[in-house]
C-alpha cells in the first residue's frame, strides 16, 4: 500500500476571494487526508526555491507561452520582447516568485493513494477558460494567458499543486519540516484496511 | 454608537473530530464568506500539557464540573454512579477534565484566528450552541453535531464532542491566542479581502 503526499498551496487570490474553505472542501471529501497546514507570508528566497531552477522546467513554461501566442497569432517578439523558451520561462518564474509574496498564502500537505494526481485533477487546468468545469480553475478563475502577460504577471489561477513525486517530495521538504507533518488515522485508513478501528475516547 | 464599530480577532480551534471527519473546509467556509479575515492558522498537535493549561483546572472549576453533572442527572446519584463510577463531585469534575485533555490530544487539530467588524460575536453566532440538539439550525453545530452528554457517557467517553471552539469574548480571544500560539503566533492580517475593496 503506497501513500503519496503532495503539496497544495492556496494563493494570495484564492485567500483574498475568501475560497479557502471551498478548496479544501473539494480536497476533503475525495477522502484524502489533510496532513499539515499553516498560513503564511511568503518571501523571495521561499518562492525561487519553489519553482524550479532547471533548464527543462524554464523551457516548458516558456514554451507552454510561445505555444499559446501562436494559436492565438500573437507575435511574442511584440508583446514580451522575445521567442526564445529559456528567457520566457525566466521572465514567468519572476513574475511566479513576486506573486507569491504579494500576501499571505495557506499551504497545505494531502495524503493518500495517489494523492498527487487526485489533487492535479481537482486544481484542474492552468488556464481557467480550458479547465473543466467540476475543477477549482474551472469553477472558481476566470484570467487570462495573454491579460496577465500584458500586466507582467502570473495567471490568476488560484492554487498551486505539486506536479509529480519527485516534486511533491522537494515542496514538501521545502514549506513544512517533519514536527509540522501529523499523522494520524481517519476513516478512509479504516477503508482501505490500514487500521481496524479509528479511535474514539 | 462607537462599540458598535470594533474590528476585532476572535480564535478559532477545529477539533480533532472536526478534522476527522473532513470538516475544515465547510467550517473555514462558513467563517470566510461572512467576509472576516484570516489572520493565521495551522494545524498541530496539542500537547497534554497545553490542552490542560487551557481549562482552569482549579478544585473549584473541578467541583463546579461536578455540579453540572448533578444538575444534567437531576441530582439521581444511583443514575450517576451506575454511569461515571462516583458520586464525589471534585472526582467527576476530575475524569471530565482527564477527557477532555484525552479529547483535545485525540489527534491534531487547527487553531485559527479571524479578524472583522464584530468578529467575537459573529463567529459565536456562526458556531451555535454546545449541545447540538439546541443548536440553530445552520450553525456549525447545529448542521453537523450529533453527538451528546448521555452519549458520550454511554459510549465511556465522558465529555461529548463540540466540533469547534469559538471565543467568547475579545479578552478571552487574547489569552487563547497567546494560550495556542505562543511564540509562533505572525498577525497576516495586513490584506484586504475582496468584500472589503470597496469599504476601506
Amino acid at each position: 500500500m503506497t501513500k503519496e503526499r503532495t503539496l497544495l498551496i492556496i494563493k494570495h487570490d484564492g485567500v483574498a476571494r475568501g475560497l479557502m474553505g471551498e478548496i479544501i472542501k473539494r480536497i476533503e471529501r475525495t477522502g484524502l487526508k489533510l496532513i499539515a497546514l499553516e498560513f503564511l507570508q511568503s518571501d523571495t528566497d521561499l518562492g525561487k526555491n519553489h519553482y524550479p531552477h532547471t533548464k527543462e522546467w524554464l523551457t516548458k513554461v516558456g514554451s507552454r507561452t510561445l505555444d499559446d501566442y501562436k494559436k492565438k497569432g500573437i507575435d511574442p517578439l511584440q508583446a514580451l520582447g522575445s521567442d526564445e523558451p529559456m528567457v520566457i520561462g525566466k521572465m514567468v518564474k519572476e513574475w511566479l516568485v513576486d506573486y507569491l509574496k504579494v500576501g499571505p498564502v495557506l499551504a497545505m500537505i494531502w495524503e493518500g493513494p495517489q494523492a498527487i494526481s487526485i489533487v492535479r485533477k481537482i486544481a484542474g487546468d492552468t488556464i481557467p477558460a480550458n479547465a473543466l468545469p467540476g475543477t477549482i480553475r474551472g469553477d472558481f478563475g476566470f484570467d487570462n494567458p495573454e491579460l496577465a502577460n500584458n500586466q507582467k504577471r502570473p495567471i490568476y489561477n488560484l492554487v498551486h499543486a505539486s506536479g509529480e513525486i519527485a516534486e511533491a517530495k522537494e515542496e514538501v521538504a521545502l514549506w513544512f519540516t517533519g514536527k509540522e507533518i501529523h499523522d494520524y488515522a481517519d476513516y478512509s485508513d479504516k477503508f482501505t484496511g490500514l487500521i481496524e478501528k479509528i479511535s474514539f475516547p | 454608537m462607537s462599540e458598535l464599530v470594533s474590528i476585532e480577532k476572535t480564535f478559532l480551534m477545529i477539533k480533532p473530530d472536526g478534522i476527522k471527519r473532513g470538516l475544515v473546509g465547510e467550517i473555514f467556509s462558513r467563517i470566510e464568506r461572512v467576509g472576516l479575515k484570516m489572520v493565521a492558522a495551522r494545524m498541530i498537535k496539542a500537547t497534554k500539557k497545553q490542552a490542560k493549561n487551557n481549562y482552569p483546572g482549579t478544585k473549584d472549576w473541578l467541583i463546579k464540573m461536578g455540579e453540572k453533572t448533578y444538575i444534567n442527572y437531576r441530582d439521581n446519584e444511583k443514575a450517576i454512579l451506575a454511569d461515571i463510577g462516583t458520586i464525589d463531585k471534585y472526582k467527576i469534575g476530575m475524569k471530565i477534565y482527564n477527557a477532555l485533555v484525552t479529547y483535545l490530544t485525540d489527534g491534531p487539530v487547527i487553531i485559527s484566528v479571524w479578524e472583522g467588524n464584530q468578529a467575537v460575536e459573529v463567529v459565536r453566532k456562526l458556531v451555535g450552541k454546545t449541545d447540538p440538539i439546541v443548536a440553530d439550525i445552520g450553525s456549525i453545530r447545529g448542521d453537523f453535531g450529533f453527538d451528546t452528554p448521555q452519549f458520550a457517557i454511554k459510549t465511556g467517553r465522558i465529555v461529548f464532542r463540540t466540533l469547534v471552539h469559538c471565543s467568547d469574548a475579545k479578552n478571552e480571544a487574547k489569552r487563547e491566542i497567546n494560550h495556542w500560539f505562543g511564540e509562533n503566533y505572525f498577525d497576516l492580517s495586513d490584506y484586504l479581502r475582496v468584500d472589503y475593496q470597496d469599504m476601506m
